[in-house]
């Protein structure tokens, strides 16, 4: 695994394809783009409403080059907790652009969305120092006590 | 008790034997050759006048005599009584043995003449008792000479003085000897017979009535020459016409060749009888011309033999050449011995091979021997110029010089003296001689510290002080002395050194019973792991056997020497214990409950066990921490992973609740 990637990087460098992105993920995009495009056209009050809720996830897709975007994956999971009870109203109300305006003209619920994006991302950050730091901790008690008893060996049992 | 004597030795005014104290009231008349005596008592019976004579450092004491300790039954003889270590009138440790104190002065020559029926009632009847009762003890005295002859007062009858404390035959002069003893070195001549001591007598009853020695200044070698070719009487009483014709009728047969040809000491008890015995001896058969063997001239086939014995160079190449064969053939007329002669040497030389026909290697030695032998069956083992007799290896070897020994080693290296009984048809012996040789050589041939040259040299001895220098000068001539010594030794000894040595292996393999080959076929340079609980076990056996007390200082000495063996213990705490259990078994000076608290196997093998287990616990620990450093920035990665997967985790929860929510709105 270490020496992979490494690997990866040099063919990456290579082809100039950037860091996190796949080789044949090009087609994917623009489908991915066309499928966006096609939503914008055709439901226009739920992607007004999506992307201003989730407008989080949207920064965190683009600024999270880790590998599988952990970071995003809990900022989207976060904010589409808080986004999914409007954008079900929008969709029970026929999809207007009237609801949809009426939705985002609340400051509680833009805030609400885009609190619980920032508490998925703050969540990212703090765990895993939080979890390095307790690994380091039980590591270094397990050393200690091998130690110790490698000490209580080599005095019994040494030269 | 041999404790007891040891610690003795330390303090003045001690006793020797347990029994017998320095007495400085009286003093013992000087002893033949100079030999060191003092008066003492015993204290179970002050008035018996007593000595201890000293025995000298090197030379072994004659063991049979020492085992023969009754007094009563021997007349006329100092016998001895007791033997122990002891301190000199000089404060000089030493080995003593006690005897009767001389009655008076020794006789001397030098008082004259004596008249024939003194010499027969206080020389001849009291000697003849004696050597008859040293006869039935199956003893020789071997010292019979004026000066070691004994009497209160003129006209009282003589006693014959110390024999023991030396091997047979030292100091005594070569005149007095039969020429077959007397071609011999002192220390080679072995015990002899009784028939030698009448010899002897006869010789002093020649000299007490001519006022001197026969022959004196002239050389020993010589003497011998002119008795084989002449007879002895014929060479000691030549010149002599004053010797009474009764007297010379005695002498006649006391001085005879053959052995089988001296009246027993029981006929001289008769002197009449003695006087009146004839015995007829064919003379020599004489060649008409001599033969030159080097220096030599022989005329006879005895004189052949010791001309060959005395010139072995030349004797090796004329037997080769068939100088020999030839001689006794066309000049003695003798085709009987020349053909056992050359059969002889056919056989050597087949059993030598091609190698040896040519005389080189061992050969050389052998064909003399063997012809030697065949010539005269009265001569002793003659080997590369030394002639000795089978029972005179063992002081030979203890009192010669290194050359010397290896020669005497190479007799026994080669069988020689299987060779000899086979040839020699007039040992009556020969079974238990043929017995004798194979022990020889095959404690020669033992591996190990307790066989080789140390061995032998102990073995023939039976009273051979142990050599070691770790004793510190100290005489031990029995095996019981030998652990008192080692502990008397141990306060001023280097306790980094090893309290054994080649030679104290040597000694108790030579004078143990059996029941130690065990302990001791396995010691060899005292250093190794295996040897260190045998000597241990070793010295146990004997402190059990010997009841030898406590042995607070040897304990202490094998101890700090490392023959306790606790570093064999691994384990750091149970030797901390040993280590306080051993103390206190070194202070109680016991071996036996030493040996067993180090020789624990089963806790040897717990402890064994143990390490082996530690040290694969070790091993393993020490994988585990180079692991644990090695994986240190994986963990950190799989804690940051899993931290993201917590959150992710958290999200869906939070997503899927929100839509719970909706559902059941």
């Amino acid at each position: 695994m270490a020496s992979k990637a490494p690997a990866q990087q040099q063919v990456r460098a290579k082809v100039g394809a950037k860091p996190g992105g796949k080789s044949g993920m090009g087609s994917m995009i623009w489908l991915q783009g066309m499928v966006c495009g096609a939503v914008l056209t055709f439901a226009t009050p739920a992607a007004l409403v999506g992307g201003t809720l989730l407008a989080p996830a949207l920064l965190a897709l683009v600024a999270d080059r880790e590998p599988g975007r952990p970071v995003f994956r809990a900022v989207a999971l976060f904010g589409g907790a808080v986004a999914l009870e409007p954008l079900w109203h929008l969709c029970l109300s026929g999809d207007s652009m009237t609801t949809a305006l009426e939705i985002l003209s609340d400051p509680t619920m833009l805030a609400f969305a885009w609190i619980a994006a920032a508490f998925g991302w703050a969540l990212c950050e703090v765990l895993p120092v939080l979890m390095e730091n307790a690994g380091k901790f039980a590591e270094a008690a397990r050393v200690a006590g091998w130690k110790a008893e490698l000490k209580r060996i080599e005095e019994e049992w040494g030269e | 008790m041999a404790a007891q004597a040891q610690q003795d030795i330390a303090k003045p005014g001690s006793t020797i034997a347990g029994f017998y104290q320095r007495d400085t009231q009286r003093v013992v008349p000087a002893l033949s050759e100079g030999w060191p005596a003092f008066a003492v008592t015993d204290r179970r019976d002050p008035r018996k006048p007593l000595m201890a004579v000293r025995v000298r450092p090197g030379i072994p004491p004659r063991a049979r005599a020492l085992d023969n300790v009754d007094e009563e039954t021997v007349p006329n003889v100092l016998m001895p009584l007791a033997d122990g270590p002891g301190l000199d009138l000089n404060g000089q440790q030493g080995w003593f043995i006690i005897s009767p104190a001389p009655p008076g002065q020794s006789i001397s020559l030098a008082a004259g003449p004596w008249r024939e029926q003194e010499l027969i009632t206080c020389v001849l009847l009291p000697a003849a008792a004696a050597l008859e009762a040293l006869r039935e003890r199956g003893l020789t005295h071997r010292s019979i000479r004026p000066d070691n002859m004994f009497r209160a007062a003129a006209g009282q009858p003589v006693t014959l003085g110390p024999f023991w404390q030396a091997p047979p035959g030292t100091g005594q002069p070569a005149v007095a000897d039969p020429p077959f003893l007397g071609w011999c070195r002192p220390a080679c001549q072995g015990d002899g017979t009784i028939a030698d001591d009448v010899f002897a007598l006869g010789v002093t009853l020649l000299a007490l009535s001519m006022g001197k020695w026969p022959l004196a200044g002239v050389d020993a070698q010589e003497i011998v020459r002119r008795s084989l070719s002449h007879g002895s009487y014929a060479t000691l009483t030549a010149g002599y016409a004053a010797l009474p014709s009764y007297l010379g009728d005695l002498l006649r047969g006391m001085l005879a060749e053959d052995p089988d040809h001296r009246p027993s000491p029981a006929l001289l008890l008769d002197p009449l009888r003695a006087a009146a015995r004839r015995t007829t001896t064919r003379p020599p058969r004489r060649a008409q011309r001599a033969l030159e063997v080097g220096s030599g001239t022989a005329w006879t086939a005895r004189e052949l033999a010791f001309a060959l014995a005395t010139q072995p160079d030349a004797a090796g190449t004329m037997l080769r050449n068939g100088a020999v064969d030839r001689w006794l053939r066309r000049s003695l007329n003798d085709p009987a011995l020349a053909g056992k002669l050359e059969e002889s040497y056919g056989r050597l030389a087949a059993s030598a091979g091609a190698a040896a026909a040519t005389g080189g290697g061992m050969m050389a030695p052998m064909l003399l021997m063997r012809a030697v032998a065949l010539i005269d069956p009265l001569a002793p083992i003659v080997w590369r110029g030394e002639a000795l007799w089978p029972d005179g290896l063992g002081p030979a070897m203890a009192m010669a010089d290194p050359p010397m020994v290896a020669m005497l080693r190479e007799i026994v290296e080669e069988d020689a003296l299987t060779a000899w009984i086979g040839i020699n048809t007039r040992r009556t012996d020969a079974a238990s001689l043929v017995q004798l040789a194979r022990d020889w050589s095959g404690w020669l041939t033992t591996r190990g510290a307790s066989g080789g040259i140390n061995r032998l040299i102990y073995g023939l001895n039976p009273l051979l002080s142990c050599a070691s220098p770790l004793l510190a000068g100290r005489p031990v001539l029995r095996l019981a002395e030998l652990l008192p010594a080692l502990e008397a030794a141990s306060v001023k000894a280097d306790k980094r050194q090893p309290p054994v040595d080649g030679h104290i292996v040597a000694f108790i393999a030579a004078r143990a019973e059996q029941g130690m080959k065990a302990e001791l076929s396995g010691l060899n340079s005292f250093t190794s792991e295996s040897e260190r609980p045998l000597v241990l076990r070793l010295f146990s056996r004997l402190q059990a056997r010997q009841d030898c007390g406590p042995l607070p200082g040897l304990a202490a000495w094998l101890h700090e020497s490392g023959f306790t063996g606790i570093d064999r213990w691994k384990s750091r705490s149970a030797r901390t214990v040993l280590g306080k259990r051993i103390a206190g078994l070194v202070a109680a000076g016991q071996l036996g409950p030493l040996l067993a608290a180090v020789e624990d196997t089963a806790a040897l093998a717990a402890d064994a066990a143990g390490a082996a287990g530690a040290a694969a616990r070790s091993e393993g620990l020490k994988q585990r921490l180079e692991e644990s450093e090695k994986r240190a920035p994986e963990r950190l990665t799989d804690a940051r992973r899993l931290a993201h997967d917590i959150a992710a985790g958290a999200g869906l929860l939070a997503l899927m609740g929100a839509a719970v929510k909706l559902a059941f709105h």
